[in-house]
């Protein structure tokens, strides 16, 4: 860097300093000298400036005693640094001013006046006198030219309060009691004004004028930095502005210089820190994170600077226990002439959405594998029923090794033609309509020709603004399902068959047998009315016997019609008064009971949803054995109902013989008798036919009784809210 | 009480039956009845319809005045006959008495539907049976009325 260094006799932006009496430096961020003085030359080597510049970083001036080795010795210094700003026309970051430490003697020839006069005057420096008073006493050109005085008319006048802006008086105080205090002053800016009406921006220093050791006046020398000044203005708006704008974007804002030092940083970026954005000024990378990272961090920032590439790179780190996504976008900073100052960085915190990514990823990962499991056969189309996509299963039954294969085909390029057909019937329909095909049962040809049954499931897909651009399907094999239907159907269909065979066998059979019998039972009789004469007694028993085995055979027949015909009656059950049943069951029994002087009573019985018919015929048969079967008492039966959560029961009580226990599962068995036909004559289908009427009313029938202690048969019938909805078929 | 019960005379009855075992006893009961009618068999419902119609060999045959029909016959069963006779303006106003052995509800109420006169069953019991048979002859023979002469008398 030395050899760089720019000595003051030549012609330089710097030539204003050639001339002020004080070693002045010009330093760059590394503390190397790019400039000094004349003053200044005859300085050594100064070990402590790097160290200096560096603590600058971050403030405005620093002020150090320094103590600098010479030919003369040793002398104390005091040092003045003032940093420029980042956007100076300089392309320096300070500026060293030297003056004597105070106490110590002057440095000859440096502070007086008339000694620098010439130079000064040449370099344009300002250099305005005055008594301890402000009264200007001396007044250079430059002075003249800045102001448009001549320093005929200047001297004398009030310099702080007629010449300078906007401080005047204040800082005319401050000047002046800083200069009798410690012998100088600045530097300082201050506008200066012109009788032209413009005004300057000149930064000044002023030291105390001595004579015979005491303080007699100051000595202001100043240069012009009026257009520093503008554009620092400029650059200073402008930097507020994107201050503020910085300062209020959630994204995370850094610049550094090209060593890696935070030039700045926005208010987001400190807030991650917990800290304020002036506190990263001057700080570097390694003042912030490990080690490592750090490394990392100044790699990439090297790397963007050399190759002039913006960057974007993902950073993940792990903040308070949660995971951290970060983007950072790095980019160089290129100045108009194409240097590059530095890097800048815009973090943007992606954590949600990272997150969000990842869990769509996961869903995604979940749909796939259930896709790809799933032994049904999903298939996405697109509105003109082309496949976009498929699953494995899928592919299988369309004997593709791979669900690629699919994707632009048809149905058509795929099935046999027929099925193709309806399919695409289907699936047109339902996008016209938009509405979805469910469960619906279609065919498909497999790749070894065979068919099987699918249960399809089609939706349209729509797109954002609702519009159906395609349909999403699934089919389930259900063949299996589909051949137990049908042999089910099979088996349902042969037992309605048979039982209707059953049931034409039994009316058949029954009116049929009937014949033969009626001419067995007849002509025996003829025989015995024609014959009866001729016969002897064993002939006309014999008769007797014949006809009264054709009598109850045709009575068994008779009964076993009544009992198939409860079966086949296809009646619909409506409300039907129990009472009107048994009523007409009375009428019926009209003989019996006259015969055996039976006494029957009844409590209040309900209207259930029933047959009336079979209602009819179940009381009937159930007083009927009541009556049939009793004691040697005068029969009396009694019928009452009582209601539990769902269904009445209603019994039918009486006083007659009764029945074992051990029996009374069996009376309700057809053909199934306790007693012996000369006891009590009957087919044993009665009970039976009770059953089975009871069961179709969906009740239960049972008996209670000891024997000689009479019987209760016991029947329930459902209750079911009596309205028209309950009229069903059954 | 009846005051001037009708005097009987001798009926034409046409028995419509395919058991010859039936026929008889249907024979033995008339002849017990003792009243002269005269009977007339069909044994099947094609040979009914024949006779009623004059065709074939029937063509001198005479129009009865009451029809006793079973519902199970060969080749044409009772219930086509029945309602043949009863589209037929000219048989439609002969009485037809259903002799059947079925109870079933459905028989008896489709044979009226057909416009039977009425509904018999059979009884397995001789005694009842004939008790039935000559019940017929007295109602058609000595108490009811029946319709004026066609064109046999």
């Amino acid at each position: 860097m030395t050899a760089s260094v720019v000595d003051g006799a030549v012609a330089d932006p710097f030539c204003g300093l050639a001339a002020v009496p004080l070693p002045i430096l010009v330093l760059e961020a590394d503390g190397a000298v790019l400039y000094r003085n004349p003053a200044a030359v005859s300085l050594p080597v100064c070990p402590w400036l790097t160290a200096d510049v560096i603590a600058l970083r971050g403030q405005e001036t620093l002020v150090a005693n320094r103590r600098v080795a010479t030919a003369e010795g040793p002398r104390d210094f005091v040092a003045h640094y003032r940093r420029l700003e980042p956007h100076s026309p300089l392309a320096a970051f300070a500026v060293l001013t030297l003056t004597a430490a105070s106490g110590s003697p002057a440095p000859p020839s440096h502070c007086g006046a008339t000694d620098a006069g010439e130079l000064i005057r040449a370099a344009g420096v300002l250099v305005v006198g005055t008594d301890r008073e402000g009264r200007v006493t001396s007044f250079n050109e430059a002075a003249e030219r800045v102001t448009g005085c001549p320093a005929a008319e200047a001297l004398g006048q009030s310099w702080f309060e007629d010449w300078l802006e906007p401080t005047r008086s204040t800082l005319e105080r401050q000047v002046l009691a800083n200069v009798e205090r410690d012998g100088q002053f600045g530097p300082y800016t201050c506008r200066v004004r012109s009788r032209s009406g413009c005004s300057h921006s000149i930064s000044w220093r002023t030291s105390a004028l001595r004579e015979g050791g005491g303080v007699v006046g100051s000595l202001s020398v100043g240069w012009d930095v009026s257009e520093l000044s503008a554009t620092q203005d400029r650059l200073r708006e402008s930097e507020e502005r994107r201050r503020t704008l910085l300062a209020s974007l959630p994204q995370r804002i850094f610049v550094k210089d090209q060593q890696g030092v935070f030039v700045s940083v926005n208010d987001a970026f400190a807030r991650d820190f917990g800290r304020r954005a002036s506190d990263f000024v001057g700080k570097t990378d390694f003042d912030l994170f490990a080690h490592e990272l750090a490394e990392k961090y100044r790699e990439d920032d090297r790397r963007v600077v050399e190759t002039r590439q913006t960057e974007t790179i993902v950073e993940a780190n792990v903040t308070q226990g949660k995971p951290r996504y970060v983007e950072v976008v790095k980019a160089p900073v290129v100045t108009d002439e194409g240097g590059v100052l530095g890097v800048v960085g815009v973090f943007t915190d992606i954590t949600e959405r990272k997150l969000m990514e990842q869990e769509l990823a996961q869903e995604r990962d979940l749909l796939h594998i259930l896709m790809d499991n799933l032994p049904d056969q999903i298939f996405f189309k697109d509105r003109d029923s082309r496949f976009t996509r498929i699953n494995q299963a899928a592919a299988q039954a369309l004997g593709l090794s791979d669900p690629l294969e699919a994707v632009g085909k048809l149905d058509a390029d795929l099935h046999p033609e027929e099925l193709a057909g309806e399919y695409l019937a289907d699936e047109q329909r339902l996008i016209a309509a938009d509405q979805a095909l469910v469960g619906k049962l279609e065919a498909q040809r497999t790749p070894e020709g065979k068919d099987r049954w699918l249960s399809t499931t089609k939706v349209p897909i729509r797109d954002r603004d609702g519009r159906v651009v395609g349909i999403a399907g699934i089919s389930r094999d259900v063949s299996d399902r589909i051949q137990v239907e049908e042999a089910l159907r099979e088996t349902a269909d042969e037992l309605a068959r048979s039982n209707e065979e059953l049931q034409q066998f039994a009316y058949v059979a029954s009116h049929d047998l009937q014949e033969p019998l009626r001419m067995v039972a007849s002509y025996t009789q003829l025989l015995a009315r024609r014959y009866h004469d001729r016969l002897d007694q064993d002939g006309l028993d014999f008769i007797n016997y014949a006809v009264d085995g054709a009598t109850r055979m045709q009575g068994l027949i008779q009964d076993l019609l009544a009992y198939s015909r409860v079966g086949t009656r296809t009646g619909v059950f409506e409300p039907t008064e129990l009472s009107t049943a048994m009523d007409r069951s009375l009428a019926n029994l009209h003989a019996a009971i006259a015969e055996s002087d039976a006494r029957i009573t009844r409590g209040t019985l309900p209207t259930v949803l029933g047959d009336l018919v079979q209602l009819t015929q179940l009381f009937q048969n159930l007083l009927g054995n009541a009556i049939k079967f009793r004691g040697a008492e005068t029969p009396h039966i009694h019928v009452s109902a009582r209601r539990t959560d769902s269904e009445w029961v209603i019994a039918v009580a009486d006083n007659g013989i009764g029945l074992e226990p051990e029996y009374k599962e069996r009376i309700f068995v057809i053909f199934q008798r306790l007693h012996g036909k000369g006891d009590y004559p009957g087919t044993g289908i009665g009970l039976a036919i009770c059953k089975k009427i009871v069961t179709r009313h969906g009740g239960r029938i049972w008996v209670e009784s000891q024997f000689g202690k009479g019987a209760t048969v016991y029947f329930t019938i459902p209750v079911r809210p009596i309205g028209p909805a309950n009229r069903k078929p059954l | 009480m009846i005051v001037n019960p009708p005097p009987r005379r001798a009926i034409r009855i046409l028995l419509v039956e395919d058991n010859p075992a039936d026929v008889r006893l249907t024979r033995e009961a008339l002849k017990e009845g003792k009243l002269g009618n005269s009977l007339n068999v069909a044994t099947d419902g094609v040979e009914a319809l024949d006779y009623l119609q004059r065709r074939g060999r029937f063509s001198e045959a005479t129009r009865p005045d009451v029809i006793l029909l079973d519902l199970n016959l060969p080749r044409k069963n009772g219930r086509e006959v029945l309602a043949e006779i009863k589209l037929d303006k000219t048989l439609r106003d002969i009485p037809v008495v259903v002799l059947s052995t079925s109870l079933n509800d459905e028989d008896v109420a489709s044979s009226y539907e057909l416009r039977a006169n009425c509904y018999i069953s059979k009884p397995v019991d001789l005694d009842r049976y004939l008790h039935v048979i000559r019940s017929i002859e007295n109602f058609w023979a000595g108490v009811a009325q029946l319709p004026p002469a066609g064109e046999q008398q």
